[in-house]
């Protein structure tokens, strides 16, 4: 069970936790390459949360600089000493931060959302291309177009229930350490995810190719 | 599950969404650009090299004397501080005398005490006595640094009274003294000025000879007319 929900397993728990004290205690010995090592071991998954969060890759990797910024200059404020790796790991605490730097963003809702930019992004790494080698049943189109309405109906979530869909559904945490990182009960993340899920299934119901709701009603 | 207006949603919309999460979770997305690490790679190193450099120049500071100099020059330091602090204490109390004079408000040119021997030639005008205040260092300035007065009362006895005769020593009365007759009853005034009067109090013993001469606090200075 708790290797379903943290996809790691109790020892890659355990071997996190000990290596997010030792990571910990070289950023603040000023070792050269701990800054760097702390960046290549969560940059993906911190912007990987800020994609979803904001919906744009652009205001994702402003975000992602800010979250590593802000670390650097609490290390050098002296704020970093009050993380402790026995009550949370690196990675939440650096997720905790861009949730708050996402709800900002999301707060000014001056900047434009480009889905386009996440299902079509340069290189060829876009979502059809990604999906459609993985499952045969689906045609390029629908499935970029499904996974299009998806997207578009999380963005449209309020934000505490994105919170939890990026961080539980796509982004593989437990609900512990959901709710770590954004400091509420399990129960209230459990809860914010039933409700999420109800109703990201009825806005697919809705916009769909085959939409049945507004037509039967 | 009621969502609105719409039917209850079933177990295959639930199963679709979590298809199409299922499919979202395996899209590969963009690593950040590589410009990124090297912006912070370049905002660390800088910062580290601030925070060193800070280091250095504190360090810097005490590693530039001798160590067998350091003693010397906090010895150096603490008697400057000292001497400092001792010609402020001095000129802050001076200012204050010269503050204190009010030379419209001289009682009178020739001593006369009424009914009462004194030892010396005194104006004398009767007045309730009020006790002698403790003195505060800034009137303690103006006094002789090589005698050191009573400072709780500032009060002189006078040599000639009878020290057998304890009791009865209520009578005060107030009178105005030069600052010369002062210095030669052995108040310790450092620097008397011939045409300044202090008023004082003169006490009396019941066989009518005075007791003692107390200044009261703060002391009240007159000119003297001529």
């Amino acid at each position: 069970m708790l290797r379903f929900w943290t996809g790691k397993g109790l020892h890659g728990l355990l071997d996190d936790s000990s290596s997010d004290a030792q990571l910990a205690e070289r950023l603040v010995q000023r070792d050269e390459c701990a800054f760097l090592d702390l960046y290549d071991r969560h940059r993906h998954s911190v912007h990987r949360f800020l994609i979803h969060m904001s919906g744009s890759i652009t205001i994702a990797e402003e975000l992602t600089q800010e979250v590593f910024v802000i670390v650097l200059n609490a290390l050098f404020n002296g704020k970093f000493a009050r993380f402790d790796p026995k009550k949370g790991t690196l990675e939440g605490y650096l997720l905790g931060i861009a949730r708050n730097l996402a709800r900002r963003e999301h707060g000014r809702s001056v900047r434009l959302v480009s889905l386009e930019g996440i299902l079509e992004a340069p290189g060829g790494k876009g979502a059809a291309s990604g999906l459609g080698q993985d499952d045969g049943l689906w045609d390029d189109l629908v499935l970029r177009s499904d996974v299009r309405r998806l997207q578009a109906a999380i963005l449209e979530l309020p934000p505490h229930y994105r919170e939890v869909v990026v961080l539980c559904s796509l982004q593989e945490r437990s609900y512990q350490d959901a709710a770590r990182i954004l400091q509420c009960s399990e129960g209230t993340i459990a809860s914010r995810m039933n409700r999420a899920r109800a109703l990201l299934a009825d806005k697919l119901r809705t916009s769909g190719p085959n939409a049945r709701g507004t037509s039967q009603a | 599950m009621k969502t609105g207006r719409h039917d209850p949603l079933e177990s295959n919309d639930f199963a679709r969404l979590d298809q199409f999460l299922e499919l979202l979770k395996k899209v590969p997305l963009e690593e950040p650009p590589s410009a990124i690490k090297k912006r912070l790679n370049e905002l660390y190193i800088q910062r580290l090299k601030k925070e060193a450099r800070s280091r250095v120049h504190v360090g810097n500071l005490s590693r530039k004397l001798p160590f067998w100099l350091k003693p010397a020059v906090a010895f150096v330091l603490l008697i400057a501080a000292s001497v400092g602090a001792m010609l402020l204490v001095r000129f802050h109390g001076r200012d204050h005398l010269h503050a204190g004079v009010n030379p419209g408000t001289c009682l009178s040119q020739k001593p006369v005490i009424s009914g009462v021997r004194t030892p010396s030639n005194t104006t004398a005008s009767t007045a309730n006595a009020t006790p002698a205040a403790s003195l505060s260092p800034r009137y303690y300035s103006w006094f002789s640094s090589k005698v050191r007065p009573n400072l709780a009362e500032m009060t002189v006895h006078l040599p000639y009274s009878d020290s057998s005769i304890a009791d009865g020593t209520s009578t005060t009365i107030q009178v105005s003294m030069s600052q010369s007759e002062l210095v030669s009853l052995g108040f310790p005034l450092a620097e008397p000025l011939e045409n300044r009067r202090v008023l004082a109090e003169l006490t009396l013993g019941d066989d009518g000879l005075p007791r003692a001469i107390t200044l009261p606090l703060p002391l009240e200075v007159i000119q003297e007319k001529r």
